[in-house]
């Protein structure tokens, strides 16, 4: 799993990126979508994505180390080893339209968006809605019927 | 454990002092990553039976918990009287040398989420372990002076820990964790009890896009209460209080982006012993593409001194009596104005990575120590003659040196299911006479370790080293004797029977036979070290 893991939850968050409704503002923008995630062994997973589009766009992936970059991304990624990034990504994002993801259990509780959950080889989701309402974000309804739970 | 880091440099910039050589790091996995249930237990032969278990849980949305409970029974290693010095085999012969110990150990932490921004994580730990040990300590019997004695000697210990994080905005956080220590060791010679309360509060602010500061304060005050036998005796009552204060601060600069990293840090420290202690570090990381990436560093760190080394004597050796001289008793005396041993280190280090399956890294240093430790001729007090005489020898910051050598270390990420490993150290030591260390470092290891996963279900790991020959010190400290190269091989097989059930056999010190690998206190026997084995099953619910 452990590697494959990696290009399943790079392809999770494309996915992510991709049934969710963004405003308006976002839309009209012809900018590439800047998905972005912590975790040096998810480089080749997310750079794979770069080939791929959402509506015209193209999906350009980032690299973060630090919470002070976030403004420039559309969406996030930050995998398990950087829980304790989590306090500062969470003041950094403040409501803004970025749609969070992990991997860290409890991040959905916590403040996050979506968090992806591995179980007996299988990943499942968890969405927390009160998040991305203040956000301005909808996740596609076909998307929340496969969540395992919902946040409301 | 989430992370394992070992720094093998001067880490007292950050670390404050006594992180001369290095620092074992060890950082737990949050609750929350370590949820539901483990159990192992196993069996072997110096292994000779241990038990585990954790049980992790939510409490709510926002916290969770986990307690574990663990011990073991180890088998004693083998003393072998060709390995002690001849003149004592004699009086050895009396006493039990068997080194077997029981060790029980639990503990719990809980996670709390308390804000998005705000977490607190409580935790704690106690122990008890009993061990078997054979010493022999300085004595008026005659002939060889020496008397060996065998015990059960017991420590304890209990930890409470709190850690309260939060996070001021997307560039600052800050942290303030206090703990209680208390740790408590009973053998005959001495028994000490020590409490300790750290209060530590760190703070880390990304200024602009090229400052990353961390900077700290700390107290620490440590209580501690000694009661030994007559043969050391202090100046000072058997009780002490210390206080150590703390600061430091760290800037992580970066001078091109993604390229080019300067740190420049310190620690000012005050401490009972040796007063005001400064210890800086600076750092260069040059990221020159994405296969080559280049460091330098120069720190200064310290070693404060113990107690032994101000205020304790200790009735070290007696020199039997002979037709021109009565029986000489030696102590060695603490001294009050005994400093603080320095190392100035500087390290340069090569990374190079031509894929991201194969990495190298080189590092070379060397180590310039000073003020470290010597003994002085000292006073005779003859006011006991001619029953015996007194000889007095004084802790002084007299001796220097320095050492220098090479790390090699390589990965190969064959396959998925192939990883090889090829580490190398070499160590060269120059230092003035002997020192208080009873073992010097072996000039070369060598060790190669195979990871392979022939089935999915199945796990090899195979390990093979080689230890160079060093010197240990013997004779009450008088002469140096060889402790020859040594080899070895440990084998660990792991079959996963089920995705929740493991069993797993484990081979150490293989092919090889027993030896001797190092010396410790002169006043402690040689243990040798042989194969063994145990096999485990360990169960995820």
């Amino acid at each position: 799993m452990a590697e494959d893991a990696f290009e399943l939850k790079a392809a999770f968050t494309y996915n992510f990126v991709k049934f969710t409704q963004w405003p308006q503002t976002r839309t009209e923008q012809k900018s590439a979508w800047n998905i972005c995630y912590f975790g040096k062994q998810y480089r080749d997973s997310f750079m794979a994505l770069s080939k791929k589009k959402i509506g015209n766009q193209l999906i350009a992936p980032k690299e973060l180390t630090e919470t002070n970059q976030v403004a420039q991304c559309d969406a996030i990624f930050i995998d398990s080893n950087y829980r304790e990034l989590t306090r500062r990504l969470f003041l950094a994002v403040d409501d803004r339209a970025i749609l969070t993801v992990s991997d860290i259990s409890g991040f959905t509780a916590q403040g996050g968006m979506i968090e992806i959950i591995e179980q007996d080889q299988r990943l499942y989701f968890k969405v927390n809605q009160q998040v991305l309402e203040k956000s301005g974000l909808t996740i596609s309804s076909q998307v929340l019927k496969l969540a395992v739970e919902v946040k409301r | 454990m989430t992370a394992l880091k070992l720094l093998d440099a001067p880490s007292a910039a950050l670390w404050g002092a006594n992180a001369v050589n290095g620092v074992i790091n060890i950082i737990t996995k949050h609750s929350a990553d370590t949820l539901g249930g483990y159990a192992e237990l196993g069996a072997g032969d110096y292994e000779q039976g241990f038990i585990g278990a954790r049980y992790g849980t939510k409490l709510t949305d926002n916290a969770s918990t986990r307690m574990y409970i663990k011990g073991n029974r180890r088998d004693s290693l083998e003393h072998n009287s060709k390995d002690l010095d001849s003149s004592l085999v004699d009086a050895s012969s009396i006493v039990d040398k068997s080194n077997d110990w029981r060790h029980l150990q639990f503990g719990g932490r809980v996670d709390i989420q308390l804000e998005n921004d705000t977490s607190l994580t409580l935790s704690s730990d106690y122990y008890t372990s009993k061990m078997n040990q054979a010493s022999n300590i300085a004595s008026m019997d005659e002939p060889q002076y020496r008397t060996f004695y065998s015990e059960e000697l017991e420590t304890e210990g209990f930890n409470l820990l709190s850690r309260y994080t939060k996070a001021l905005s997307a560039n600052s956080e800050y942290t303030l964790q206090t703990y209680y220590d208390f740790a408590d060791r009973d053998e005959e010679l001495y028994h000490l009890r020590t409490n300790t309360v750290d209060i530590d509060f760190q703070h880390q602010l990304i200024v602009g896009q090229d400052h990353n500061i961390v900077w700290g304060l700390g107290y620490r005050y440590i209580s501690d209460n000694l009661t030994s036998m007559s043969i050391l005796t202090s100046s000072e009552p058997g009780s002490t209080q210390t206080h150590l204060w703390s600061a430091f601060v760290s800037d992580e600069i970066a001078l091109m982006d993604d390229a080019l990293w300067l740190t420049l840090a310190s620690r000012f420290e005050h401490n009972d012993y040796t007063g005001f202690e400064v210890q800086p570090n600076i750092r260069l990381m040059w990221q020159v593409d994405t296969k080559n990436s280049v460091w330098t560093s120069i720190a200064r760190a310290i070693r404060t001194p113990s107690r032994v080394e101000t205020n304790l004597i200790v009735n070290a050796l007696n020199i039997p009596p002979s037709d021109v001289s009565p029986t000489i008793k030696v102590f060695v005396v603490g001294n009050d104005d005994y400093e603080s041993e320095e190392i100035i280190s500087y390290e340069m280090g090569y990374r190079f990575m031509p894929m991201n399956s194969l990495s190298f890294d080189t590092a070379i240093f060397f180590n310039d120590y000073d003020k470290l430790r010597s003994t002085s001729e000292g006073t005779t007090d003859f006011s006991t003659y001619p029953d015996y005489v007194s000889q007095y020898t004084y802790f002084e910051n007299q001796y220097d040196g320095y050492n220098y050598g090479v790390e090699l270390s390589s990965m190969w990420t064959v396959t998925d299911l192939l990883q090889l490993r090829i580490n190398y150290s070499y160590i060269h030591n120059e230092f003035d006479d002997v020192l208080g260390q009873n073992t010097k470092a072996p000039e070369q290891m060598v060790s190669s370790i195979i990871d392979w996963q022939p089935l999915t279900t199945l796990g090899v790991n195979f390990v093979w080293r080689f230890i160079d020959s060093t010197e240990s010190l013997t004779g009450e400290g008088t002469r140096y004797k060889t402790i020859d190269s040594y080899k070895g091989v440990d084998i660990a097989l792991n079959w996963a029977v089920s995705p929740d059930i493991m069993l797993s056999a484990y081979g150490k010190n293989l092919f090889y036979p027993a030896h001797l690998e190092y010396e410790a206190e002169s006043i402690l026997l040689p243990y040798r070290v042989g194969y063994s084995y145990f096999v485990k099953a360990s169960i995820n619910f």
